[in-house]
């Protein structure tokens, strides 16, 4: 390079610097002459600006690309070798385990409250359902040329259609589903066990009746699991030896393997499509096969819809779900074409579920860490936390006791004190205090245990503050300025960035944090959810979208083309009776008592509000309803009201119509009759009511000619009834908590209602761990677990309110493009009944229009069913 | 480096949202080029850029990553179908008048200023050779550096150093044969 090459690459550093070009020229005064023109066509040249295409060009491409993505992932490509032998996890069941948990928790706390929650929103991170669009058929479907896009806007979201609506209506086949029984003894086990190649296999069955399942373990640590209660009746497969760690391999690569395995097992469907996992993140890929049915797709949430299986990053298969379903014909249903249910998404009508998906870790989304894997040695002292999985084997019903978490990790405890943690109840947390004697694979380890004790669980106990960094250490800082240790502290995680981190026990300041989860930033910030958001809306108040069949055939024999069925439409029994209508009409003066429930709504611009929902304690004709109101008052007025949170208040005011906020709609009753109060003041009918806590436990009565639950307090020998009392019998008949010797119950005595001479006790929380069976008395507990069982007031952040009403319930981006539109039949797993002996039931799958789209910027992807057959 | 090899991995087994991805990556610069290579023809700029995407999938499969950048190979595409696009159509593209781009802070008598300008800087731009404009179009347009310049190109730096010199003087040249727009 020569002198004056050397002397325009000095000024051109020295003009991106942000120098003038004057600056430059002065500085080298005896070249400023042949350097002028070179400088002044620099600035010329950087006026211009770059040229990305535009936003018809960009949408344009990116179908084009789409398309041609679909072609190279089906295109053929040399064999895979058979994947080598792999094994598991089981957090599938392990999540379902934990949901009945929360449901047991929660189910009659929302029976109680009677609060019109129009929306059920449930969150199945793990329970992923399908998506957009990688497929992988064994047989080719139709690729159709993406069609003109048409953008509309509809209640302020742009919705830009790509897909092709062609198909007309027309008629399919439905199809009555039914799950194949899984294992029920150990011979069967083991002859999957056989087939599966497990060595020295031993079966086990589980210690808790109300999740009876077999396990099937091998000597090389793979294992089958065979769930059979309470209408599952499912098949997993697990390899916990595989790696849990490094880069996910691609999907088509996984799916390759996925297929191979399926295929080896006698487990792929005659037609299937692959695709990849909705949330499918971390070093496990999880493939989605879809068994394709005559005239559209089987899908589902997860289990037997849809087969589900894991990969690792090494090729082997970590996890599969292999549950079947049984199909038979169910007769010929007319379906409404494509276009007609563009029509009606378009017009909100007939829109029975939405599932979208946030991607996870995109520049501005929310970020999950879990604890890292231990990296224990053997023969060294370990401190752990978790909650027990009891087995017994099947041969010999010696036990096997299994501690969990608080992260990936289980360990297999040992020792004299086996026997003992066998005998423990599974609901409650302990402290194991042993040496590590063995590595069985990355997460499963060993331990002998040599001192352990039961604690409280924690896992409400959530902290929010700030990752401090010194060097190689990290603690954390609370917003109240407390400073804990943090081991395991995520790298990501920037100084002073904001996190919520949950622990697995409660810690002082000074501690290493026991933590299980982190979230960055934390909830309530503003930022929407990642993970998947399911929103089933009830179309019509008259019929049961969610779960039920919206159709039934007359005539189930289609052989030939004879005797087709014609479907007639048929509601849903509910088992509850109709929900009363307001008797109120605007501008009603009223007083009325209820219970008042607070909620703290955080808003868009961070500022922190009180609301107030009424339960109105109604006529004894309204129940088990109780209608709902927004109380609207001055704040002030709120505030006065917090003292009495979940308590009765007597409001006087008048009726006015509900305003439109996300909180209103959450909370208000359904449309059409969307009320509040707009109080004037309010005081206490019952001065001296008062949430308490009770030691007792509970039984199914027969009072007044009613099935009734009953607490007895241990203490006292006081027997109530729980309020509701009238509910429908199977309501409380299966509630495992029937079980339980002794509970701590915390509730509220009605001021003056009884049933049967009794009075009428409402739950608020429950506590059942071993230190609650153990005492005698509340006195001993209420230290510890007064704050834990009495509801504070919740805080929501607004923006992640439930969205009503609306395109799709307004769970859609502002700027959606639907991408694929096809028939799909949903197989929906009946929710937990805590009846052990449930069987699985038989399900008429309904055809519906699924439309299948991302956000504009790629971030959110959805789906949108419609109802395909109108009734 | 590493992480675009895994995305080219990813694309080229299919996976749409890696090959969706790879398209944001470089949609922008692709069509830049490809725009001030044709003098400035936005229409045909974002039509050339598709044809580059579509061979970009389809030669995806047969791509070998030798740690060059992967816009590297997508210059080459976009000089390739720039290259049958002067075979098939005959002619060199239009140079109206762009479109949009132009500095809303101006007031109408400088923005028409301006926009002349470019016009005649696109012009003098197609003038030169091949290898001066793609050194042009990397480091003064899009604002790359030495070092970037001579990865896309497959250059040595000092051998970019040289090349930037020679083609500001070109290109000052032709700006001074090209009439200058009167202003108004």
């Amino acid at each position: 390079m020569n002198k004056r090459e050397q002397l325009l690459e000095n000024c051109l550093a020295r003009l991106a610097a942000g120098e003038r070009v004057e600056t430059c020229l002065a500085a080298y005064p005896e070249d400023a002459e042949w350097l002028r023109p070179y400088l002044t066509t620099i600035r010329q040249l950087n006026a211009l600006s770059p040229q990305p295409p535009r936003s018809p060009a960009d949408q344009a491409i990116r179908r084009q690309l789409r398309q041609a993505a679909r072609h190279l992932a089906t295109a053929d490509r040399p064999n895979i070798s058979r994947p080598r032998p792999a094994r598991i996890w089981f957090f599938m069941e392990v999540m379902m385990k934990n949901i009945s948990l929360f449901l047991l928790k929660w189910l009659p706390r929302i029976a109680v409250s009677g609060a019109a929650i129009a929306l059920l929103i449930i969150f199945v991170s793990q329970f992923a359902t399908s998506l957009p669009f990688v497929s992988r058929p064994a047989i080719e479907p139709a690729l159709t040329p993406p069609a003109e896009s048409v953008t509309t806007t509809v209640d302020g979201i742009t919705i830009t259609l790509e897909a092709d609506l062609g198909a007309a209506p027309g008629e399919v086949p439905l199809y009555q589903a039914q799950l194949e029984p899984s294992p029920a003894t150990p011979e069967e086990a083991l002859a999957w066990a056989r087939e599966f190649g497990l060595p020295d296999p031993e079966v086990y069955q589980t210690k808790d009746e109300r999740f009876a399942s077999l396990h099937v373990l091998g000597s090389d640590g793979r294992q089958l699991r065979f769930p059979n209660y309470d209408g599952f009746a499912e098949i997993y497969y697990a390899d916990p030896t595989a790696p849990t760690t490094g880069d996910p391999l691609p999907f088509a690569e996984a799916a390759d393997i996925a297929i191979a395995f399926l295929h080896d097992h006698q487990a792929l469907p005659d037609a299937y499509r692959a695709e990849p996992a909705l949330g499918g993140n971390g070093s496990i890929q999880p493939v989605l096969i879809h068994r394709q049915l005559e005239a559209g797709t089987l899908v589902s949430n997860d289990g037997p819809g849809t087969l589900r299986v894991g990969v690792a990053p090494d090729g082997r298969v970590a996890f599969a779900n292999l549950s079947r379903l049984k199909l038979e014909p169910a007769g010929i249903v007319t379906v409404t074409s494509a276009q007609a249910a563009w029509d009606d998404l378009l017009d909100n009508r007939n829109i029975m579920e939405t599932t979208t998906y946030n991607q996870a870790g995109a520049e501005g989304s929310v970020r999950y860490y879990q604890p890292p894997p231990a990296a224990w040695k053997v023969g060294e002292a370990v401190d752990l936390v978790g909650y027990l999985n009891v087995l017994v084997n099947a041969m010999t019903g010696a036990p096997r006791v299994e501690l969990h978490g608080p992260g990936q990790e289980t360990y297999l405890l040992t020792g004299d004190a086996l026997d003992e943690l066998a005998a423990q109840d599974e609901w409650g947390s302990v402290r194991i205090q042993g040496t590590i004697t063995a590595q069985e694979s990355p997460v499963i380890w060993t331990v002998a245990v040599e001192n352990w004790e039961t604690i409280l669980p924690s896992t409400n106990s959530c902290l929010t503050g700030t990752v401090i960094r010194d060097g190689e250490t990290a603690q954390f800082r609370s917003e109240e300025g407390a400073v804990y240790g943090l081991p395991g502290a995520p790298e990501e995680i920037a100084p002073d960035e904001a996190v919520e981190i949950c622990l697995a026990i409660p810690a002082e300041p000074g501690d290493d944090l026991v933590w299980q989860s982190l979230v960055t930033p934390p909830p309530g910030s503003g930022l929407p959810p990642d993970g998947i958001v399911t929103e089933q809306v009830v179309v019509e108040k008259s019929v049961e979208v969610a779960s039920a069949p919206l159709v039934t055939a007359k005539d189930t024999s289609v052989e030939s083309g004879a005797g087709v069925a014609e479907a007639v439409p048929q509601p849903a029994p509910t088992g509850l009776p109709a929900k009363p209508i307001t008797p109120y009409q605007i501008g009603d003066e009223v007083t009325l008592t209820g219970i008042v429930q607070l909620y703290r709504v955080v808003n868009d611009a961070g500022e922190e509000q009180l609301q107030a929902v009424f339960v109105h304690d109604g006529e004894e004709a309204d129940r088990p309803y109780s209608l709902t109101y927004l109380l609207l008052t001055a704040p002030e007025l709120l505030e006065e009201m917090t003292p009495y949170n979940e308590l009765h208040i007597r409001v006087y005011g008048r009726i006015i119509a509900a305003p439109e906020t996300p909180f209103g709609q959450m909370f208000a009753p359904p449309v059409g009759e969307q009320q509040a109060i707009a109080v004037d003041r309010f005081d206490r009918p019952w001065p001296d009511e008062k949430m308490a806590l009770f030691l007792g436990h509970f039984s199914l009565e027969e009072i007044e000619g009613r099935q009734v639950m009953v607490f007895t307090d241990h203490e006292d020998g006081q027997q109530y009834v729980i309020n509701p009392p009238d509910l429908p019998p199977e309501a409380y008949a299966n509630d495992p908590i029937l079980e339980e010797e002794q509970v701590l119950l915390a509730g509220i005595v009605h001021p003056t209602d009884r049933f049967g001479g009794l009075p009428l006790l409402s739950r608020r929380g429950t506590a059942l761990d071993n230190r609650v069976k153990e005492a005698t008395a509340v006195s001993e507990l209420a230290e510890d677990y007064t704050d834990r069982l009495f509801p504070t007031i919740p805080r929501f952040n607004a923006a992640q309110m439930p969205p009503s009403g609306g395109l799709a319930g307004g769970l859609l981006p502002d700027d959606a493009v639907i991408e694929r539109v096809e028939l799909v039949y949903p197989y929906r797993p009946q929710p937990p009944t805590f009846n052990a002996a449930n069987e699985p039931e038989a399900q008429l799958l309904e055809p519906v229009w699924a439309f299948y789209g991302r956000s504009a910027d790629g971030r959110t992807q959805f789906i949108i069913h419609v109802r395909a057959v109108t009734p | 480096m590493s992480c675009e090899r895994e995305l080219v991995l990813q694309a080229a087994q299919g996976d749409e949202t890696a090959i969706l991805t790879l398209y944001e990556q470089h949609k922008t610069a692709v069509t830049t080029y490809i725009y001030y290579r044709l003098g400035g023809d936005q229409a045909l700029a974002e039509e050339i850029a598709a044809e580059v995407f579509a061979r970009m999938v389809a030669g995806l499969p047969r791509f070998v990553y030798r740690e060059r950048p992967f816009l590297a190979w997508l210059y080459t595409i976009a000089r390739n179908c720039i290259k049958d696009h002067y075979r098939r159509d005959g002619r060199y593209p239009n140079q109206s008048l762009p479109e949009q781009h132009e500095d809303e802070t101006a007031g109408p008598e400088q923005q028409a200023h301006l926009t002349l300008e470019s016009v005649r800087l696109r012009q003098a731009l197609a003038q030169i050779t091949e290898a001066q404009r793609d050194v042009i179009i990397l480091r003064f347009i899009e604002g790359r550096s030495v070092a970037e310049t001579a990865a896309l190109l497959d250059k040595k730096e000092g051998a970019v150093k040289t090349l930037t010199r020679r083609a500001l003087a070109a290109l000052r040249r032709q700006l001074e044969q090209t009439p200058e727009y009167e202003q108004t």
